[in-house]
């Protein structure tokens, strides 16, 4: 294999696929970069078994062929050059790779004939859905910081993701807190599809192309292929029931509650603090209508009681919840006004940004035990 | 002593019944606590092959009347108890009236015997269980019993017998028990011309054991005091984690005097060595334990050395107690010894670190009252490197330190979620209730405790089978996820943890703590910069035990400058 390539893209490129790569392999070779010469094009590739990831950019190739690389090295020599273009061969059999650059040379041994595992081929089709671009890290970032991080229940470290009646719906979950969030796709004329998005695939999806391409999403059993202009992703897909979301979120909210998001966010995170030295890590919010009352306390550190001015309706109620259920929620959140919707001491709470309902966050209100 | 009758046929039957001789070490035991029954100040055994041939014990005790030889000879007659509610208040080993008739019964005893009035002795043989005709002989006052040719009319028994080097070494090791118990008696063990034992009454157990087990041993041993709240008391001594055998005869364990094995009581004590006690490596103890009487029942088996112990449990989980405050006062980590420390290095070590403390800044100074220094050792540590980004290499006055981070930083949380517990009990209620399916053991432990789960802050209910669905769990620890997962978790403690004592906690909140802590600690694997790795240290001497993570791993281990010098053949 041989050919010539720009620093630039090269290395941008390295960058890309090399997130998926684990730092610790039982198989050596997944710490390794495929690089695939054919006609115009280099295309480089990295897998940790459950995604492939493949990346593109044009080159001009004198001789087809190609070589696994360690990663990490090669990825750091290509970022460190001092020369605007590259000149890569590879010897085929022994996999030793020397690395061109003006007047200077590095060379690194490559895994010989040996090729990173394979995964099915899924083509992209016409009834891919095509997802503007930066719309998925917007959902990424509302959403993805619910779901489970727990092995006990692998499910819940997915996303639950609908696509159909032009829209696409992401749910996430840990069991105790849930987040959706929704995107309008008028233009997706494909089947009705549910499936588990294992959340580190949303997370690696919604950063090819850094965001900046628009990207196009299709199925095959069991697998998620997410592809923008010059880089594809293909994915296992989780396997198992996901837990019906649907019937946990309330219908009615008796208690309504307007309040700016930074003056609250303030206030939670002052009551986190004292709250996060507790076991309980839990703040009280007492609702009276015009005000919003937060307190929490630590045995061995102190108190806090943070007093709120709010636009409410509805009854008095005191509700405990974990802090760091209610801060992750109101970090996600980006509007002027939030609003906070309380169904009950003992039933869930709705957490939404106050122009936007198409993102919202349930949380359900801690018991206390006598 | 008083003359021997005959028991009452309603007592008899209310004794345990059951073969009290199994083999010439069972015929040794019964003798000598005949003996040690009889008031003697010296018991000598000699045996023949094991015992197999020939046992002989000769006391220096009361002796037996003369008219009353055939009557000790006979079942059901003896000079102790006349009821068997005598038993609460009997100073006596014997109560059955059953061991020689028992042990004349499968071979030949010559019984012979002389009171201090008596100018001279008497003599009795019985054969197969027959007397014959009482004798006069000429003896020094006491007691001499003979058995020979034990088993010869029980084939199947004689077969089934160990060597006889196994079965002297049996013997050997349970007068030894005895000896330590009865220090005040002196005892002899010969094997042909052979020594197999020898002790001098003495004034105290340890100077017993250390006619036994020499100097070495000796004068490394804790001392053990401990009273419970209900009069229970526990005296004794434990050697430091570090010394341990392959196999228990170095374990005694006395209730109200009398030498027992007991299960669940030995498990526990086990327990609290357990992080610095290799696998299948024993610690040494000797302990013990002042019960009442009434709580205590003796008669549960033929041959006495198992003994019923009413609330057992609680005595089991005392003792732990007792072991593990000895341990973690004394002893400041296992030493990484290839021979054990003399015990004059470790007193110079403890003089200097002592003195230098004075001088010591004490650790955090926001520290409320209620966490306290103790184990200051720790504030003497400075960290020298990390190794593989999961060990502290740190040194200290008392030697080189390797501590696991992972393991340490689990204790400190454990401890932590402890301390802190029962300060406010909340639950988090799931929103999907958590489906599981147990199997049937599971499924038993969680009928059988139930209540204990709900306590804890679970909410359970039962659908159908063996599955349930889990509604609310406890508050997950800081804002870690509360999983219905720890539901099987902590089954899986309870079905295991019949024996284990190790924690002062109940046992459905401590793999929740333990599993919490795991998952607050920072995993293995991560590197450290010194400021944190100073910072770790600094609070393990804040801990209560800092010897070991919540699941019985260590979390240091200590190389003594003196083992390094060893290693590197210098003397220091
Ligand atoms: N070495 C001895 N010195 C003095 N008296 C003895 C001695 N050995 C036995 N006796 C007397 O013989 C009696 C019977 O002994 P034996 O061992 O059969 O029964 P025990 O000791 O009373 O009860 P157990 O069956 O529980 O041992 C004793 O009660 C005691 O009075
Ligand atoms: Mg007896």
């Amino acid at each position: 294999m041989h050919f010539t390539a720009s620093q630039d893209q090269l290395a941008r490129a390295l960058s890309q696929v090399s997130r998926i790569i684990q730092s610790q392999n039982s198989m050596p070779i997944l710490g390794g970069i495929q690089l695939m010469a054919t006609d115009n094009t280099v295309q480089l590739q990295t897998t940790d078994l459950f995604s492939l990831l493949t990346a593109e950019i044009p080159a001009m190739v004198l001789e087809p062929g190609y070589v696994v690389i360690p990663g990490a090295t090669f990825s750091e020599l290509i970022h460190r050059l001092p020369t605007a273009t590259v000149d890569i061969e590879s010897d085929t059999g022994t996999g030793k790779t020397v690395v061109k650059y003006g007047r200077s040379r590095t060379t690194i041994h490559g895994f010989g004939t040996e090729r990173i595992p394979e995964f099915p081929g899924i083509e992209g089709n016409s009834q891919a859905a095509i997802v503007p671009a930066g719309v998925l890290s917007e959902l990424a970032r509302q959403i993805l910081f619910s779901c489970s991080k727990d092995e006990s229940r692998p499910i819940l470290k997915g996303i639950h993701m609908e696509l159909g009646a032009g829209k696409l719906v992401m749910v996430s979950t840990d069991g105790s807190r849930l987040s959706h969030a929704w995107v309008a796709l008028p233009d997706y004329r494909g089947p009705e599809i549910k499936v588990i998005l294992p959340a580190k695939v949303l997370l690696e999806g919604s950063k090819l192309a850094g965001g900046q391409q628009p990207v196009s999403m299709s199925f095959a059993p069991g697998f998620v292929r997410m592809a923008t202009d010059d880089a594809i992703l293909i994915s296992r897909l989780l396997d198992g029931e996901y837990p019906e979301y649907q019937r946990v979120i309330p219908q009615t909210y008796p208690i309504h509650i307007r309040v700016p998001l930074l003056e609250l966010k303030g206030s939670v995170e002052r009551a986190h603090l004292i709250a996060s030295k507790d076991r309980s890590n839990s703040v009280r919010f007492s609702h009276q209508v015009g005000t919003l009352q937060i307190s929490s306390s630590a045995a061995e550190v102190g108190q806090a009681e943070e007093q709120l001015d709010c636009d409410s309706q509805g009854q008095e109620m005191e509700v405990l919840f974990n802090s760091t259920f209610i801060l992750d929620a109101l970090k996600s959140l980006t509007g002027e006004d939030l609003i906070m919707e309380l169904s009950g001491v003992q039933s869930a709470a709705k957490l939404l940004d106050a122009d936007n309902p198409q993102y919202f966050h349930i949380v359900l209100p801690l018991r206390q035990l006598v | 002593m008083s003359r021997i009758h005959r028991l009452d046929p309603v007592v008899r039957d209310q004794i345990a019944a059951g073969e009290v001789v199994e083999r010439p070490a069972s015929v040794v035991k019964e003798l000598i606590e005949n003996a040690l029954d009889a008031d003697s100040c010296r018991i000598h055994i000699r045996l023949i092959e094991g015992g197999h041939s020939s046992i002989e014990v000769t006391d220096d005790g009361s002796g037996i009347e003369p008219s009353d030889l055939p009557l000790a000879m006979a079942r059901h007659a003896t000079s102790k108890i006349s009821e068997l509610s005598d038993l609460d208040s009997s100073p006596w080993l014997g109560f059955r009236g059953e061991a020689l008739a028992a042990i004349a019964a499968v071979s030949r005893v010559r019984l012979m015997s002389r009171t201090t009035s008596e100018p001279v002795g008497h003599e009795l043989s019985v054969e197969g269980g027959v007397a014959g005709t009482p004798k006069m002989v000429a003896m020094a006052p006491g007691t001499t019993v003979r058995v020979t040719s034990l088993f010869y009319n029980t084939p199947a028994r004689h077969k089934s017998q160990k060597s006889a080097g196994a079965e002297a070494g049996w013997i050997q090791h349970l007068t030894e028990h005895l000896a330590i118990s009865r220090y005040d008696v002196g005892f002899l063990v010969e094997q042909g011309d052979k020594v197999l034992l020898k002790t001098t009454s003495q004034t105290t157990p340890i100077q017993t054991l250390h006619q036994l087990y020499g100097r070495e041993v000796a004068d490394s041993l804790l001392p053990v005091e401990h009273t419970g709240i209900t009069g229970i008391r526990i005296r004794g001594w434990i050697a430091p984690a570090h010394i341990h055998r392959g196999t228990r005869h170095t374990q005694s364990l006395y209730v109200n005097q009398r030498w027992v094995t007991n299960w669940v009581l030995r498990q526990a004590i086990e327990e609290a060595f357990k992080p610095h006690v290799p696998d299948r490596r024993f610690p040494l103890f000797w302990l013990w334990l002042d019960l009442q009487p009434s709580g205590v029942d003796p008669n549960v088996h033929p041959t006495k050395a198992e003994v019923r112990i009413d609330r057992e449990r609680q005595v089991a989980a005392l003792l732990y107690r007792a072991v593990q405050d000895t341990l973690t006062n004394k002893s400041q980590s296992s030493s990484l010894s290839i021979a054990p420390n003399h015990a004059h290095d470790e007193l110079t070590e403890y003089a200097q670190s002592e003195l230098r403390l004075e001088t010591f800044p004490l650790g955090d100074k926001r520290a409320s009252s209620d966490t306290q220094i103790l184990h200051k050792e720790f504030l003497e540590l400075t960290p020298l490197a990390q190794w593989q980004a999961k060990y502290i290499i740190s040194q200290g006055p008392l030697g080189l330190y390797l501590i696991d981070q992972h393991a340490a930083h689990e204790r400190l949380y454990y401890e932590r979620f402890k301390r802190e517990k029962g300060a406010s009990m909340i639950a988090q209620p799931l929103l999907v209730p958590h489906i599981i399916t147990l199997n049937t053991t599971e499924w038993q432990a969680f009928i059988q405790h139930r209540q204990l789960f709900q306590d804890a802050g679970f909410e359970i209910t039962e659908s159908g089978g063996s599955t349930i669905m889990v509604h609310a769990v406890p508050q997950g620890f800081k804002d870690l996820p509360s999983d219905p997962e720890m539901v099987r978790t902590v089954l899986e403690s309870i079905i295991q943890g019949h024996a284990q004592y190790g924690h002062p906690v109940t046992w459905v909140e401590e793999p929740l703590f333990a599993m919490a802590a795991c998952k607050a600690a920072i995993k293995a694997y991560r590197p450290m910069s010194h400021v944190e790795m100073r910072g770790l240290l600094q609070d393990m001497a804040l801990l209560t035990d800092p010897r070991g993570c919540p699941h019985g791993r260590p979390t240091l281990i200590r190389l003594s400058l003196e083992e390094v010098d060893r290693r590197f053949g210098r003397k220091g």
